[in-house]
Formats: C-alpha cells, structure tokens, sequence
C-alpha cells in the first residue's frame, strides 16, 4: 500500500540536496562534445517553448560542465527514441513515465520543477457531459510517450489501479498535448488525457488524478556524479526552476507503480494504543511519598527545676 | 500535769494476793508441806520501802509536799539498799522507779529498770516507770514503745499512759494515734477528774486538725469552749477550723477579734500574722510579729518575725531573728532550717550546708530538717550529698512523697532522667494525686524523650512522651508526643495526638502544622491541605506562613495539584525550614510529574521536568538520582531512542535501589523491547518478571502480555505470514474475549485466508467501536466484490469517524472512486470533493 503512488513536493529535501550541489565542487570535464535531449510531449505543451528550453538548458550545462553541449528538442515519441537506441543522447529531460520506459539505461539525476511543484496531476477532459465510467469503449486520446509503457502509466498510475484503460477505453495515441485537445476538438476521441495545467478551459474535467512525477533530467551515459555535481551552478532555466534531487526511492517507486501497477488494497489491522509505563508497577510507591522535615526541636523542653 | 500523776500503786499487791490464791487452790497435802522461806533482809527492805512509798503517797495528796519528798527518799534509799543485794528483784526495781520519778530523778529510773527490764521484756510493772521516765527524758523512740506496751493492757492505773502517748503524737503530727489515745482517756478516766475534760477537747480538736477533719475538728473545739467563758485555746482552735476550711476571711476577722481580745494570748498574733504573711500583706504581719516579740520573745515570735524579715528581703536581719530563736530554745528544729535558709538566702550556701549539718549530727533528726538539708545542698551543687540526705528523709516517712518528690528535684537537677522518673514515679505511688509528682514527672519523661530521640531511640521517647502526655494534657507535651510520633514515622498515632491537641486551649500554629503531617504521612493529603491551611492563618510570622505554605504544597502533590506545588516549593519564602522542605521535595516531585506524564504519554513535558531536577541536582540523595536516571531511560523509549533507554535503565538499576521492586528491571527492559517491537526477548523478559509478581502488577503484565501478541500478529501479518498472525490474536483473545480490536484484526486475518464472509460479518457488527472496521469494509467492496459506490459510502464513513494516519491515502481511494464512477456525496457532506460535473 505505501508503494501507491502518492509523491508529496518535498521542498525541504529539494532544498538540501541543493546545497549539497553547492558544495560539491564540479571537477572538470573533458572536452568532448555532449548532446541534451529535451523531450517533453506533456510537460511543455508548445514545440517552440521545447526548442527554447533546450537551448537555453545546453547553454547553461556547457557553461557548467566546461564542454560543449548541443542541443536536441524532440516533438514525437519515436525520435526521440531512435535517437537515444542510437546513443546520440548524452543526458535528457524527458517526461517522468517517459523516462520509466528508458529502463536502466537512463539514470534519473534531478527534477526539473515548475512553479516550485515536482508533479503535477493529470485531467481526464473531454467536450461532453458524465463520467469517466459512461466512457466506456469510447477513444481516449493519449499522448504517445514510452511506447509499451503508455496504457500502463494510464492504468496504474493514473487511473490508481481502479479501472483498465485497455479494456474501458480505446486508447488512441497521438504525438503531444496539443495534438490531444486538437483530437477532442476534432471530433477523433471522446475524450483525452492531458496534465491538468493543459486542460483548455472550455472543457470539462472529468477526472483528476493523484499527483505524479514531471520533468525529469536522466543521464544515458556515464555515472550521472559528474552531472549532477554541475547542476547547482546551472540555476533555473525557464519555464522550469532549478532542478532538485530526486528524494530516496521515489523515482524507483514511481517506476514500479508504472510497470507492476499498485499493489492490491488489503485489510488494514486497527491499532491498540501503545501500552504505556505505569509508575506503581515498576516503583515502590513509598519511595515516591512526601519527605517529611525532622520534628526534632519540638521535643525542646523548658531549663525550669523543680525545687522546694 | 502534776494533778494526772497517778498515784503509784504498789504492784507487789497483785502478788500476793496471788500467792494467797494459789495457796487456797493447792491441795491440802501440800499446803500442809508448804513453809514459806524465811524473809531475807532485802525482801524486808523492800517491804519498808513500800510502807514509805504509801506514805509518800498519802502525803502528797494531802498536798504536805514536804512531808512527801522526805518519805519518797526513804522508799528510794530503801528499794536501792534492797536492789544491791537482790539485783534481780522486779519488786524492788518497780518500786525504785515509782520513788525515783516522783523525786523527777528520771535518769536513775532509766539506769536502774533498763537492765532488768531487757531481762523481763513485757513486765508491766517495770515498763510503766521506765516509758514515763524516757519520756520525761523527751527519749521518745525509748519511751514510745514502752508505754504503748502499757496503754495496751488498759489499767486504770495507768490513765496518764494515754496522755502523754497523745501528747507525743500531737508533737509527731500523728492525729490519728493521738485521737485514740484521746478518746481511750475519755472512757478511763475517773468521774473525779471529769472537770478538765475541756482540755482533752481542747486537744482533741489539734488531733482532729492534723487529720484534716475540719468538722471533727469543730466539734472537739466546741465541746471544749461548751459553758465556760469564751476560751483562747478554743477559739484559736476554730480559727484554725475556719482556716482548714478556706474561710480565710472568716479566720481573719475571728483571730482580729481574739488578738484585741486576748492581748495577752501569744497565739492569735502569730496566726493572724500569718495569715497576712501568706496573703502577702506584709506591713500587717510585721506589725503582729512586732507585737509578738513585745509581748515576750518567744521562739515563735523570732521564728514569725524573720519569716517576715524574709519576706521583706532581708535575710540577714531574717538570720538575726532566727538566731534569737535558737539562743531561746538551742536544737529548735525550725529554727535551724530557718537559719539554714536565712543563709541560704544571703549565698551562703556552704555556711547553711554547715549550719544543718550541725543541727542534724546533733540529734534533731527530724524529717523537715534532713529534708532542708539535702536541698540546700543541692541548691549548693552538692548533688551526690543532697541525694544522701534525701534517702535519709525516705526511710524516715516512707509513706510520704516528700522524699521521693526531693530525691526527684535531686535527680532532676543532674539530669539523671531515669532516676529522676523513678523518683517522682515512687512519689506518685504513696499519693496517687500529688500534683507536683505529676508535673515533675512529666517533665523529667520529656527531658529524657528528649535526649532518647537525639541517639535514635524515638521508640522509647515515644513511650516516655505517651506517659508524660497522660500525666499532662498540655499542648507543648502534646507536640512533643506528636512530633517523635512523626519523626519514628507513626503517622496515623501522630495524627490522633494532634487532632486532639488543636482542640487544647493556647493551641498554635505549630500544632496545625504536625497536624498536616500527620495527616499526610497516614494518606489523607485533603484532610492535610486543611491542616496546613488553618495553620497558615494562625500566624502572622513570614517564616511560620512559609513552613505551613511548603507542607500544603506537599499535599497538593498528592492530590495531583503538582503545578501549584511546584510553583510553591519553587518560592518557599524566607524560612530556612521552608527551604529545606523544598529543596528536600522538589526533585523528588518533579520525578513524579515526569513520571506521571510519561503514564500520559507526553515524554516531552516528562523531559522537561527531568531537565529541572538535573539542574536542582538530588544533593546526597542517590535513590532519588537514580530515580531520575530511570524516567530519563523510560522517556528515551518513549521517544524511540531505545539504545539510549536500556543502558539508563541499567545504570539506575545497578545495583537495584530502594524503590524498585525485585523485578523492575526485567520488566523496563520487556517494555523497552516491546516499544522496539523486539516482541520475543521482550516476552522471555516478561515471563521472568511474572515468576514473582509485585503488589499492583500482575494487570499490567498481563496488558504487556496482550500487546506483545497483539505486536506480534501485526508484524506477523505485514510480513503476509497469516497463520502465525492468527495463533497470536487468539492467544491475545483468549486472554480479553471481549476486545474488539483484536477481535477486528482477527477478522483481517481471516478475510486473507479466505474467510471474506465471517470477516465482512464481524467488521460490520464492530464498526461502531473500531473505525478501522469501515475502511476494510470499503476495500472489500472494491477489491473483491468490485462494487465502488459501496467501497465509497464505507471510506466516507471511515474518513467522517476523524480517524487519523490513513486518513489522506483513504480520502485519494475515494476521491479517484467517485471521480471515476461519477458518484457524488451523497449527504452532500463533502462540496469540495471533486466530481463530474466539476469544471476548473
């Protein structure tokens, strides 16, 4: 059950795993060319604010790790991944449940947070009136992201393992969010999924998911110290803040909820209150009582003598 | 006196009358035989003697004086040429006594009759002589006997016996033998001599004074003064009556009339002097003392004006009076105890010491000198003397506490406490009701508690207090019995002793005080606030309102009114006792509150008075630190720094001080591990402390026991190990069948091995009282049975029933539910919960 997938901003740790970057003094690098991926399909909602973003980023890594970085903004899915099958990609700031589908060959560095917030909820939109339940065998636009993994993230993630997307819906995949609205707008699908911060206005919101990861930096090559290490002096590059740590296992917790699903809800136990300490039990209750003062000087007696 | 000597009858009458009987009774045979041996010269002697002695006689009734010296002459020349040669004879010696008496020669009697006498003991006719002639002597302890011998035969001719035994009596104080002897005249006496009976009244009446009966006394006088013109001597005599009575005024006015009346009359003077003298008026006593000594200087005028130059202070000239009276009458008794304490009186104590030392060697062996004596020695220091001098006055009237009370003073003066308490005790057994001997006696007993709580032994000073406290219901020895009642820690007898003193007249502040100890020592700290309280008001005194101020904190102590005893213990005031209560309490009370609230569960508050008793320090108390070491251990645990927990439980427990019980450590430990989850060392621990179960612990062992399962089967059931989960909740329920916790999580159990119906069953028959039944009613519906606005409608319960940790994860289930399935709230109880129709 705490496997579910509740990731709480955790400012405080972000913060603190920041001066650790400070501290850390960045050793230099060799001067081979390294190349940034930014593929950001759900994230950025504008191809123009992903071209940018990448580039103002491989500016400020270069200048933070001492080599050039060029720069690669990817709009669809499968770019993005021929690229990174060919080993062109050094490091990438891709999608959280994107960089799930990486596996083992992309190692999470940091969060790259907006707002201040490292998630971010999803919104299931769409024109009509009902619930997510009355959907049912309609097609849910779904933003192409991690290939096999995508009706998984759908299932377990977003949906918490109440409900199949495959079996309710028929998912069609498009390349980005503003191919998903397009869809709705077009008539293609019922109904899309789209991060709550892109959900257009004039439609309705028929489910909001619980939070879950966004922008996410990943290292495809080498060990991810040296990167890291150079993050501190790299600073916020908009739209995004400054990347933070990823605290603990959360990144791997996320990976697990997104492959495996949440596990099953199983009874809980109720708790007894913790017993407590009962002084008499363990202390003689004398030894506790009032100290007396010593009544001696009123035994005191008078220096009168009988006589006769 | 001369007119009751009894004529003296010559005994040898008796003799031969009984010889002549004895011849007429005799056989005839053998008075036939019987010839009577030839007279001897001395027996020839003898009887002339008696033919003269008759002759004395005669003359001397006839009143020819002359005539009858000459013939008891020649009777004593005549019985003393007849005892030369017959020493032996009683007849002669008896008739030798009767001629020496008469002739006032009472040494030759003595000398004379004493031998024979010794030979002849219980001879009437040799005793009679011989007691009048030791008394004539003033040979009283020889003569006494003698004609006490001879009273008791009864004779009339010894009528004068039982005068002068009374007027000895009289002179020895002893009214009851003189009344006796009194009376018996009264009946002996012949008609002839029925005229002077007025003055036996007269006597009587002294008699019956001495016995301190005044109406006997009053009866006696008044017979006395009955047809005759009004009497002196019977008049004083009813003054005196009046007097004993307490009619002093009565007295007064009586002896003012007689000392107008009879100027002459010494008497009524001295009486009425001292009567001003005790009254205290002494311008009025000197006046009569003055008057007194003109009319004659008598021993009893010297002996009244220097009582009345003492009490004008003026020893010297007191000194000078009593001299006077010694000069008058040398070996007057009073008179040498009134020099003794003139001397006295100026410091000169070895000079008085000397002085009664003189008297007493020279035979004036009486009881008030001896008594005088021994106290001017102790008054000089001369304790061992004074103690010596006193035995003496307690073989002399043993049935008297005089001596016994003097020997006590003795005692008491040197603090020999024991002896002093046997003394005034010894007292108090021939006069149950001496006043003095009480007090004393109390007195010395406190003296002696006193000493006996200083080397620890309050057991015994309770017991002389207890004795003293009975002779005297005061309130000083009501607190000094209470306060060794409380210091030997017998609180519930101290409290009996002192709920009664507050109640005594010139009861304190202090007696409110031991009260409220006495009361908080047996328990009752309501009844001892109230105690502590009333003694505050008693007092003014800043000091005393501190000391009644820190006993009522230590009784809000214990009524739970810790915070108010802190704030006061904390601010004791200006009395250094106040200071030592607080500094004596004030760790131990707020080890107390550290423990108490780490019973409440709040080891932060429990830290910080732990901090305060660090910072006061324990002073020499190392039970009170460890004490202190052992709630800092438990609220480590409490806290999670279980590390840090068993080693302060075991510095404070090695080796096990005074308040712990034998298995205290076993079972701090077994809770420490318990808080840890260590649930098997924890239980092994328990199992060992429960072999021999303290007073009070056998219910909390057995609520360690019930969690140890009940951690158990949770540990057990997290770890998906279901069977093992299930044996500890049974276990935990058989020992409490009604608690619905355990009865709920064996339910979860079960709902994992497959049981869902038995458990949906009991989680809805417990949902009332365990919240948790609700939540795992929601799981239920939407895990197993898919049915999401049931798993909604339970989570809904769960989450309105406050239920805490779960409360943020349970409220996504159920928001994800109702946003997925579009159910709304059903109450409407929750508008903020997103749905459907819900745009951003």
């Amino acid at each position: 059950m705490k496997k579910t997938p509740t990731f709480v901003a955790r400012c405080g740790l972000a913060l603190f795993a920041a001066v650790l970057f400070l501290v850390a003094s960045p050793a230099s690098a060799a001067p081979k060319k390294a190349t940034l991926g930014v593929f950001l399909a759900t994230t950025l909602s504008d191809g123009q604010e992903r071209f940018q973003y990448a580039e103002a980023l491989a500016q400020k890594l270069e200048a933070s790790l001492g080599r050039p970085v060029a720069a690669r903004s990817f709009g669809r899915y499968e770019d993005f991944s021929k690229a990174v099958g060919e080993g062109l990609i050094d490091f990438a700031v891709v999608d959280a449940w994107a960089a799930v589908q990486l596996g083992a060959k992309a190692e999470p560095v940091a969060y790259a947070p907006r707002a201040g917030e490292t998630q971010q909820r999803w919104a299931i939109i769409s024109t009509q009136k009902g619930s997510v339940k009355d959907l049912a065998g309609k097609r849910l636009a779904v933003v192409k992201g991690a290939g096999p993994a995508d009706p998984k993230f759908v299932s377990h993630v977003v949906l918490g393992g109440d409900l199949d997307a495959q079996k309710h819906f028929k998912l069609v995949p498009v390349p980005n969010v503003e191919s998903a609205v397009k869809m709705l707008e077009a008539r293609g699908a019922e109904a899309a999924l789209v991060p709550v911060a892109h959900a257009p206005k004039d439609l309705r919101v028929l489910f909001r998911s619980g939070k879950v990861p966004g922008a996410v930096l990943v290292e495809l090559k080498g060990s991810g110290n040296s990167l890291s290490q150079s993050l501190s002096a790299v600073g916020a590059v908009a739209p995004f803040d400054a990347f933070t740590a990823i605290p603990g296992r959360e990144f791997e917790d996320f990976r697990k909820l997104v492959t495996q699903g949440p596990p099953r809800r199983q009874p809980v136990l109720a708790d007894a209150p913790d017993l407590r300490v009962e002084t008499p039990v363990l202390v003689q209750s004398e030894s506790l009582g009032p100290a007396l003062p010593p009544f001696t000087d009123d035994l005191a007696v008078t220096s009168e003598q009988p006589d006769d | 006196m001369n007119r009751m000597r009894p004529s003296s009858r010559p005994p040898r009458r008796v003799s031969t009358a009984l010889v002549l009987l004895a011849s007429l009774a005799g056989p005839p045979t053998a008075l036939a035989q019987f010839r009577p041996p030839p007279a001897t010269e001395a027996q020839r002697q003898s009887e002339q003697g008696e033919q003269a002695l008759v002759s004395a006689n005669a003359a001397a009734a006839k009143g020819d004086k002359k005539e009858a010296e000459e013939k008891f002459r020649r009777a004593l020349q005549l019985f003393e040429q007849a005892l030369a040669q017959e020493p032996q004879s009683v007849a002669t010696a008896a008739g030798l006594g009767s001629a020496a008496n008469a002739l006032q020669d009472f040494q030759r009697t003595a000398a004379r009759l004493q031998p024979l006498y010794t030979q002849n003991p219980g001879e009437l006719s040799l005793a009679y002589p011989l007691g009048t002639a030791y008394f004539k002597l003033r040979r009283f302890n020889e003569a006494v006997p003698l004609l006490e011998q001879v009273a008791a035969a009864d004779q009339p001719d010894h009528l004068i016996v039982h005068y002068y035994l009374a007027s000895y009596y009289l002179y020895a104080q002893d009214g009851n033998k003189a009344v006796t002897r009194l009376q018996r005249y009264l009946v002996l006496r012949p008609e002839k001599l029925a005229g002077n009976d007025f003055q036996i009244h007269e006597l009587l009446g002294k008699a019956h004074l001495l016995r301190r009966d005044a109406p006997a006394a009053r009866a006696a006088f008044e017979k006395s003064q009955a047809g005759r013109a009004e009497s002196a001597p019977a008049q004083i005599g009813l003054a005196a009556v009046l007097e004993m009575e307490g009619r002093v005024p009565e007295s007064r006015a009586l002896l003012e009339r007689l000392v107008t009346k009879f100027p002459q009359v010494a008497e009524p003077k001295e009486r009425l002097a001292r009567l001003y003298l005790s009254a205290g008026d002494v311008p009025r006593a000197e006046a009569q003392a003055l008057a007194l000594v003109k009319l004659g200087g008598t021993p009893a005028s010297h002996l009244l004006l220097g009582d009345v130059r003492l009490a004008q202070k003026q020893p010297a000239q007191a000194e000078a009076e009593f001299r006077k009276v010694l000069e008058l009458q040398p070996g007057l008794l009073m008179g040498q105890i009134a020099v003794g304490k003139a001397l006295q009186a100026q410091a000169r104590h070895e000079e008085a010491i000397q002085f009664l030392e003189t008297a007493v060697k020279s035979g004036g062996g009486s009881l008030e000198l001896w008594a005088t004596l021994g106290s001017v020695n102790r008054r000089a220091g001369r304790f061992q003397r004074a103690v010596e001098v006193h035995r003496r006055v307690v073989e002399m009237a043993p049935r008297q506490a005089l001596g016994w009370m003097l020997l006590g003073a003795d005692h008491f003066a040197t603090g020999q406490w024991d002896q002093a308490i046997e003394d005034y005790g010894s007292a108090l057994q021939v006069e149950p009701n001496h006043p003095g001997a009480k007090q004393w006696l109390a007195r010395a007993l406190a003296h002696r508690a006193r000493d006996r709580a200083g080397t620890q032994r309050l057991d015994d000073a309770a017991r002389d207090l207890r004795r003293a406290y009975d002779l005297d219901r005061s309130v000083p020895m009501a607190r000094r019995l209470g306060a060794v009642l409380l210091d030997s820690r017998q609180y519930a007898e101290a409290r009996k002793v002192m709920e009664g003193a507050v109640t005594l007249q010139g009861a304190t502040w202090r007696e409110h005080l031991l009260l409220g100890y006495a009361r908080l020592g047996s328990g009752d700290a309501q009844a001892a606030l109230a105690a502590f309280t009333q003694s505050g008001e008693a007092t003014q005194e800043p000091d005393q309102r501190a000391e009644a101020s820190a006993g009522a904190a230590l009784a809000e102590v214990e009524l739970g009114q810790v915070d108010a005893a802190v704030q006061r213990l904390s601010d004791a005031g200006p009395s250094k006792s106040a200071s030592k209560v607080a500094e004596a309490n004030l760790p131990r009370v707020l080890v107390r509150r550290a423990l108490a609230k780490l019973e409440a569960g709040d080891p932060a508050a429990a830290n910080r008075d732990l901090d305060a008793v660090d910072r006061l320090g324990t002073g020499k108390r190392a039970d009170l630190a460890k004490l202190a070491t052992f709630a800092r251990a438990l609220t480590r645990a409490e806290e999670g720094k279980f590390a840090e927990a068993t080693s302060g439980l075991k510095r404070a427990l090695t080796p096990v001080p005074d308040w712990a019980w034998s298995n205290t450590r076993a079972l701090s430990d077994a809770w420490v591990l318990y808080r840890q989850g260590k649930v098997a060392p924890s239980r092994k621990l328990l199992t060992t402390a429960q072999k021999k179960p303290m007073p009070g612990q056998p219910r909390w062992m057995g609520a360690l026991t019930g969690a140890l399962l009940r951690r158990e089967a949770a540990l057990a059931y997290a770890s998906g190990n279901m069977k093992a989960s299930e044996k500890a909740l049974k276990a935990a329920l058989a020992a409490t069948p009604e608690d619905a916790v355990v009865q709920h999580n064996l339910a979860c159990v079960d709902w994992r091995q497959g049981d869902t119906s038995g458990a949906v069953a009991t989680w809805k028959r417990l949902e009332p009282s365990v919240a948790v039944a609700a939540l795992n009613l929601g799981i239920d519906a939407q895990e197993r049975r898919h049915e999401p606005a049931e798993a909604v409608e339970a989570w809904r319960r769960y989450l309105a029933s406050g239920a805490g940790l779960r409360a943020a994860q349970v409220r996504e289930w159920k928001d994800r539910l109702q946003g997925l399935y579009g159910l709304g709230d059903a109450s409407g109880a929750n508008p903020a919960g997103v749905t459907a129709e819900e745009t951003p």
